[in-house]
Order: C-alpha cells, then structure tokens, then sequence
C-alpha cells in the first residue's frame, strides 16, 4: 500500500441543471420556480431532473513518485477531477484516498490582500494552503530571497509591480513541499514568463521524485514529462495507460469529430452561382480530423456545388487562414500556384495540400472565396474554426514561447554565431533549423 | 458529512485523506477545523489588521464610533425624547446596549457575507468552510474589546462602580458570538444560493436595533409582548450586559430561556445547513 500516493475510486460528481444548481440565483426565480411546479401538480416534473454527469465512474491509481497526464477536450471532467482530487468540491458518489499533502499550482496568490505588506501576505497566504505557521516561519529567508522582493517586503502589495506580486506568491506556492503537486495548465494564469516557470517548477518537482498530476492541452509536455497519461472523454476515462498510446487516442478522438457544415450559413456575398458546400481538414491519410497537428502534413477540402446545367470558367476557389487576433496570416489559392486554368460545373471539391502545418497550436479560422471570370461568387468570412494541435515543429523538443497561440506562422531558419567582426567567414558553430 | 477523515496508520507518516461524498445529517469534523485552527486565527488578525490599515486614528476608531453614536443617542432620545433608563444614567444605560449591539450587528454582517466575500477562495482552495463564518464572527470580539476599554472611562466619569458581576460578562459575549455563528451560519449559506440576501440583510440589522432593548429599556415593552419579544437573543445579550456592567441592574432570568431555546435550535439547524449546503459552495458560488 505504502506505494501509492492516489486511489480513486469510481468517482463520480453530478451537476443537475434546472431546479438545481445553476439556473435560480434568486430567491424569486427559486419560489416562481417552486409555484409553478406546483401549480403543473404531476404532471412536469421531469425539467426539475435534469442533470449531467460531469464525471463518470473515474477509478485509476497513481503511484508515489509518479507523473500522470490527463488529457481530454474542453468539458470531459478534467478540472472537475482536479477539483475534487483537490478537495474544493465534493464528488456525487464514489472514493479517493489520498496519502500526502496535496497542494496545486492553481492556487498561486489565492488569498492575498492588497492592503497587507508582503511579509503579512506570505504567512496568510500559506496559511490558506495549510502550512503551519512555525513552518512559515523557519522557511520565510528563503521565500523571499526567492521571490527577489526583499526591499519591498514591508510594503502594502497594492504597491506591487504584477511581476513582484506574482514572483512574491509563487514563492510561496514553492515552499509548501506537497507529497502530490496539481498543475493545471488550462486555468494557469500570468504572464508568459511565469508560466515558464510554472513549468520549470513542474519539471523540477517530478524529477525530485513527488507525485505530479498535470492537465494540459500541449501533448509535448504530456509526452515529455509523463510515463502515463488518462484521456478524459465526456467524463468517462476512454484510456489509460502508457502516455504514447493516450495521446494517439486523443488525436483518434479528435478524428471523430471532423466535417463542418456550411449550406445553411445566410452572411455570404457573390451571385451565389457557386457555393461552398463544406469545408474538410484531413491529414495526410486523408481522413478527416478536426484539428490539425503543428508540422503534419495536412489537406484542405472545399467541397463546391454549382448551378445546374452551368459551366464556370477562368475560376479561383481560395481560402485564407486568420489568426486569433483576426489577422491574415496566409491565402491559399488556385491561381498564385499554379496559372491552369479552372473550370467548375456540377459538384466537386479542391484540396489544398499543405506539407509540415507551420501553425503553432490554437483556435484558427478560415475564410473561404470563390470567383469565376473575375466575379465574386462565394465569399463566407469566418466560414468555419480550425483548430491545431501544438506540437514540436523543430523536432528540438521545444514548443513556440507562449503568446504565440494562433499568432503568426512558424518558419524554417537556422542560426549561426561567432566572434569578431569578420563577416564573411563560415563560423564553426552553427545550428541547422 | 466527513469530507476529511484524518487517517495515518496506513501509511507511515503521510497523511492520508478519503473523499467521498458527505454521510450525515451532522459531522462536524472537528478534527480538520482543529488542523486549520492557525487559520481561524490568521484570518481574525487579517480582518482587524486591514480594518485599521491607512486610517489615522487605528484601532482608536473601535472606540470613537460607539462613543460618537452614544451622545448623538443620548442627545437624541434622553435629552429630547426623554427616555428613562431603570435608574442608571442614561448615557451609561445606553453605552451598556450599544456595546453588544455594536458586535451583534458587525457580527451578522461580516459572518453573513463572509462566504460571498471569498469566493475566489472557495473555488481555488480547500480548507474546512465553516472556518469563514466562524473567524468572521470572532473578529469583531477585538472591536467589542476595545469599546468596552472605553466604557470603563464612561463608568468611571459617572462614577459608577462595578460588581463581581462583571466576571460574567464574557458569559454574555459568548452568548453573543453563538447566535451570530448561529445566525451567520444560516445567512452566509444562504447568500451563496440567492444573492437577495445581500439586500435583506443590512434591512434586517437595522431593523434589529428597535426590536431590541438598545435605546429604550425592557419595562417600556407592553406586558403582552413581553412573550414574543423574549424569542430574540439579542434581548438576552443586552439584559446580560447591562445586568454585569450596571451595578444593581435588575433582570428577569426567565426571560432568557427562550431566547436560548432559539439560539440552539438557529445553531443546530445552521450547522445541519451549512453542511448539507457546503458541498455545492463551490460548485454554485
């Protein structure tokens, strides 16, 4: 037993909609609620019982000094699980033990005030993640020497910079020392260089031999950091087991998902002779997938229909990619690439194929045109989502920095250093991208 | 109702936690509150630390404003309404209300708020709840220190001398911080499902000044009401005081019991409530 640091056991926690949690904030909503359904005596009791089960009989185990990932999309259960794995909400039905103190990164400067200096903010705050005061104590040189704030440490925190205010309570998330870190990259706030450190600080504590759980949705630091992952789907564990095989299920999962409908879009322009029927993200197999991966070859499908009996000549079918801030990032279209000429009757698709994706992971969208002789037929903006997996475009097992997500493209370079002014010799050391 | 059950002969040292759904109408889980007792204490000397912080007079404040609100009072409803007071000087009569009062009413908001005030706590960090409205209530007992350092000057400018009586004041003070639990236990639960408590409850405080025995003394309150007006605590608490304080005071105990039968049955309805209620705090708030 003395080996295993987490049990779960068929954990389960319902959410009920309706009569329940969510909808009655108010005391009036709760009585009117409560008239009517005295009022339909019998007969609609049923709305009152709707509910959903965020998590479904999770059961797995966890041994001490293990590194579990658990991967999933948005909504199958994974913070819920950490959330209860956490203590902070309690499950419907269903056991965890857990042996060791738990703390999780999430909680970094949960409970500080602003009108307590940095010292009185370092003693509420890890009282809060349960450590004692005599620890505090014994340990407090060394958080603030690690949080570099130490001339300001009897200043109100209201007159922090942010990045004191989070070095300062990430020192003390540090210092807790948990037998079980969570880390849950989704809700992990602050700038990029913090969530650098975040990372760091991940790495550091699974490598010093503690137990870790960590959700993210990068697969490179699932694969990087843990030998076994769980993939969460709709809140039941779909799998388990060795982190390769979860985050292949999790791009088959993906797969399933695939195909996006756009007949019944109204917001086009054009004369509509020609319409964009659907638009399809297959990967090199070509089989649909609903996200593509970060330097995968990938293909794009747009399907057309025409007007029947009608030929178009001298036609560009293009589509364009745009970024999360709405930018354009690139245009793939017929004419650019190749000058033969189009011509489009009945109904049929082009693909667009694109070796290694130069996407780094995040939420895209496309932009779909079609013209013939020089007039616009079909132009849908923001015709449909496209989502990209991130993944190691270099193969250096490095990831774009954060604040890179769906913005701008990833190229291929290389880079070369050396010493002196001489500008025309071949330095002796260099990196091919 | 355990959500912890602090366990450690299975594994060495580690401690080991079970969690599983709530069992029970009333487990109190004493052991986790004992476990987190440093912080009950860290988050009373939070809120009267920040209280104070950036004000000129500090603390002198806990003072100054029952002092201040007792000759607006006094001006207002002995000199001018003529209000009798049993015997004793009025000011001294009505300083003695105002003490309990005072703590009474910051009791029942800050408890009563105090879980809607932390929710990012509650959503981010595991610690026993009950740990909020039980420090929220405690907090105001320093106020209630310090304005009772001033009454002594109060008592000492009209030369009144107290009694043996006066060791049981603390009797009272606890009285008073066990219906504001009790109470606070209810409202706080309550604010997190329906935020109209927000509204309700600083009417309700209000409110609960003229039907207590703060401006006027319990002998003008008409024979029959008498019954009905003893279902309130703070009746209780403030007879209580101004039995200790005021030497020669006199007090019919019996209208005391029940008030103390609603205290206990606020109290032991609150926790039940509190706790069933707990387990959705941070789903729902």
């Amino acid at each position: 037993m003395s080996d295993v640091a987490i049990t779960a056991d068929r954990l389960s926690k319902n959410y009920r909609l309706g009569a329940g949690t969510v909808q009655h904030n108010t005391l009036r909503d709760h009585l009117m609620h409560r008239l009517r359904s005295l009022t339909r005596w019998g007969a609609g009791q049923s709305e009152s019982d709707a509910s959903f089960w965020a998590l479904k009989d999770i059961s797995f185990e966890v041994k001490r000094g293990e590194v579990l990932g658990i991967v999933g999309h948005n909504g199958a259960g994974k913070s819920t699980l950490l959330k209860i794995l956490s203590r902070i909400t309690q499950p419907t039905t269903g056991t965890a033990d857990i042996y060791g103190r738990v703390s999780s990164l999430l909680e970094v400067g949960t409970g500080f005030h602003s009108e307590l200096t940095g010292r009185e903010n370092i003693f509420l705050n890890a009282a809060m993640l349960g450590m004692r005061r005599e620890e505090v104590r014994r340990k407090f040189d060394e958080i603030v020497a690690f949080s570099g704030v130490e001339d300001f440490i009897d200043m109100p925190v209201k007159r922090y910079s942010s990045g004191m205010y989070v070095r300062l309570a990430f020192a003390v998330a540090a210092h807790l020392e948990p037998e079980i870190l969570i880390v849950d990259e989704v809700l992990a706030v602050g700038d990029a260089s913090f969530q650098q450190k975040c990372l760091g600080k991940m790495e550091e504590v699974s490598r010093s031999g503690r137990t870790v759980l960590i959700v993210s949705h990068n697969m490179t630091v699932i694969e990087g950091l843990c030998e076994r992952a769980i993939l969460l789907e709709k809140g039941r564990v779909a799998k388990i087991g060795n982190t390769h095989e979860v985050v292949e299920g999790y791009a088959d999962a993906i797969r399933n998902l695939a195909g996006t409908e756009i007949h019944a879009r109204q917001d086009r322009e054009g004369l509509g002779e020609i319409l964009l029927t659907r638009i399809e993200v297959l990967d090199g197999d070509r089989h649909p997938v609903a996200a593509a991966i970060t330097g995968r070859d990938i293909i794009i499908r747009m399907s057309y229909r025409c007007a029947k009996g009608k030929e178009f000549r001298n036609c560009r079918v293009s589509i364009s990619v745009n970024g999360r801030k709405a930018q354009d990032l690139f245009v793939l279209s017929t004419d650019i690439v190749d000058p033969k000429p189009l011509t489009l009757r009945g109904e049929g698709y082009v693909d667009f194929i694109i070796p290694e994706l130069p996407l780094t992971g995040g939420a895209y969208f496309f932009q779909s045109y079609i013209e013939s002789n020089g007039h616009a037929q079909d132009w849908i903006k923001n015709v449909a989502p496209f989502s990209v997996l991130d993944a190691d475009y270099y193969g250096t097992g490095k990831l774009c920095p954060p604040g890179w997500e769906a913005n701008g493209v990833l190229i291929h370079y290389r880079w070369e250093s050396g010493e002196g002014l001489s500008a025309d010799a071949w330095p002796s050391r260099a990196r091919a991208s | 109702m355990s959500l912890l059950n602090v366990d450690q002969r299975s594994v060495g040292l580690l401690p080991h936690v079970r969690i599983q759904p709530a069992k029970g109408l009333l487990d109190l889980d004493l052991a986790s509150l004992w476990h987190y007792r440093e912080l009950i204490y860290i988050l009373v000397w939070r809120d009267v630390t920040v209280r104070y912080k950036q004000t000129l007079l500090g603390v002198a404040w806990a003072m100054f404003q029952p002092v201040a609100t007792m000759l607006i009072f006094t001006a207002v409803f002995s000199v001018m309404g003529k209000i009798p007071s049993d015997g004793s000087p009025y000011p001294v009569f009505l300083y003695a209300g105002l003490l309990p009062w005072f703590y009474v009413s910051q009791a029942l908001s800050r408890g009563g708020t105090s879980l809607v005030g932390e929710a990012p706590l509650i959503s981010k960090v595991y610690f026993p709840r009950l740990i909020l409205p039980l420090s929220a209530t405690m907090s105001p007992l320093v106020d209630l220190i310090l304005a009772f350092v001033a009454f002594l000057g109060l008592m000492a400018w009209y030369e009144v001398v107290p009694t043996w009586r006066i060791l049981f004041l603390p009797l009272f003070a606890g009285l008073a911080t066990t219906f504001t639990l009790a109470a606070g236990l209810w409202i706080s639960a309550l604010y997190v499902r329906y935020r109209d408590v927000g509204h309700i409850l600083p009417m309700l405080i209000q409110l609960g000044m003229f039907v207590s025995p703060i401006l006027y003394p319990v002998s003008k309150v008409p024979e029959s009401w008498r019954a009905l007006y003893a279902l309130n605590p703070v009746v209780s608490v403030v007879q209580g005081f101004r039995w200790a304080l005021i030497p020669g005071f006199q007090v019919d105990f019996v209208m005391f019991l029940p008030s103390l039968g609603v205290v206990f049955v606020i109290l032991i309805g609150g926790l039940i409530y509190f706790r069933s209620m707990e387990r959705t705090f941070a789903d729902v708030i």
